[in-house]
């Protein structure tokens, strides 16, 4: 015959369980980027798939699109002395990116974080370490891949793409 | 299951106490050119005649009377050419614009000549034959519809010869062009010199 549970078994096993909820919750942490230098970054140049001005080209199907080097200030002073990884994310949602494969960003990384690329909902990883200094810091070159028949202009402008980066710290 | 309500406050709590958010990074994406579409109907600067001869003998047999352009610009002999351009962008409900092509022929063959003085002939005596069945598109697929078929004018204000999306990319492009031979149906009529004016109108929306 199986032991019945008595009523002080009940409040421990409540705990444990909502240990592990927070646990969870707290595994991705979005990192404060304000300190970079730009926020809203133009395009540099854009190419259809023949690698042709986008702006004239007619029937164009896909649209590479540079943005050039920019840099990145993360403050990481939260989680100095942490072991954590860093990764860059778009949302899973952006006007006018009609399905998640319209959209691929792609960067070469600096002295300090990987190179990689990623899609809408599709975090990549950046960085893996121990966050040694208040802020990091690097230079990304970036691109983006547009698929010009999953995607709808935006007032006359192609999609935005905004990317932020989040942080896991480990155990 | 039923969570205990202590659960959702120490949730809340641990939401307000977490990092405050920031500003993304944002790619913005560049701006294209505008829609835009372009017609020909015939000679670039000018407005064309296509004239119908009708001999006594013809006169009212039924037989066609081709006509013959004041200045053939279509790929055909005696043929007009209609050619239009599209340079189209995807907005809207996730749709590329469509093209509409339009004749407007209401206003009749009016008669010119005293012999059939107040007399008005209606348009849709004028019928033609179209070629080049072609139609080259940037997009990714071409419409049965996309070039204009044969026919003839109905006499209305918007005859829709043509109704065509262009392609499915967010920047398409599509290229009409057909060569017209009009040519009259030549019932029986009243004898006279008649003329008349039709207006095609192309629209992307």
């Amino acid at each position: 015959m199986p032991p019945r549970h008595t009523p002080l078994t009940s409040p421990l096993l409540i705990c444990l369980w909502l240990s592990t909820t927070i646990g969870q919750a707290r595994a991705f942490e979005r990192l404060d980027d304000s300190a970079s230098p730009r926020q809203h970054i133009a395009a540099v140049q854009a190419l259809d798939e023949n690698g042709r001005p986008l702006a004239s080209s007619l029937g164009a199907r896909q649209a590479l699109i540079h943005y050039g080097r920019i840099e990145v200030r993360l403050n990481t002073a939260p989680y100095l002395g942490r072991r954590a990884r860093i990764y860059g994310v778009l949302p899973p949602m952006l006007p006018g990116v009609l399905t998640p494969t319209a959209l691929r960003l792609s960067w070469r990384g600096g002295r300090l974080f990987d190179s990689g690329q990623l899609r809408p909902d599709e975090p990549a990883l950046v960085w893996a370490g121990i966050v040694t200094t208040p802020v990091m810091s690097d230079s990304l070159d970036l691109r983006v891949l547009l698929d010009l028949q999953q995607v709808q202009l935006q007032q006359g402008q192609l999609p935005n793409a905004a990317l932020r980066f989040e942080i896991e710290v480990l155990p | 299951m039923n969570r205990p309500p202590s659960l959702w406050l120490i949730l809340w709590l641990a939401w307000l106490v977490s990092p405050a958010s920031h500003a993304d990074i944002i790619l913005t994406g560049p701006t294209v050119q505008p829609n835009s579409l372009s017609l020909q109907v015939g000679s670039l600067s000018a407005i064309d005649r296509v004239r119908f001869d009708v001999s006594s003998g013809q006169a009212g047999n039924g037989t066609p009377i081709i006509g013959v352009p004041s200045a053939p610009t279509g790929s055909q002999l005696n043929s007009v050419l209609v050619r239009l351009v599209s340079n189209a962008y995807g907005t809207g409900a996730g749709l590329p614009p469509q093209i509409t092509l339009t004749a407007d022929s209401s206003g009749g063959l009016t008669c010119i000549t005293t012999g059939c003085a107040g007399q008005v002939l209606p348009f849709n005596l004028i019928g033609w034959t179209s070629y080049d069945h072609t139609l080259s598109s940037g997009g990714s697929s071409a419409s049965t519809t996309a070039d204009i078929a044969s026919g003839r004018f109905d006499g209305s204000a918007s005859q829709r010869l043509l109704s065509y999306r262009s392609g499915s990319s967010a920047m398409s492009s599509a290229t009409l062009s057909n060569s017209l031979v009009f040519h009259y149906l030549n019932p029986p009529r009243l004898a006279g010199t008649y003329q008349g004016r039709v207006t095609f109108t192309a629209v992307q929306f």
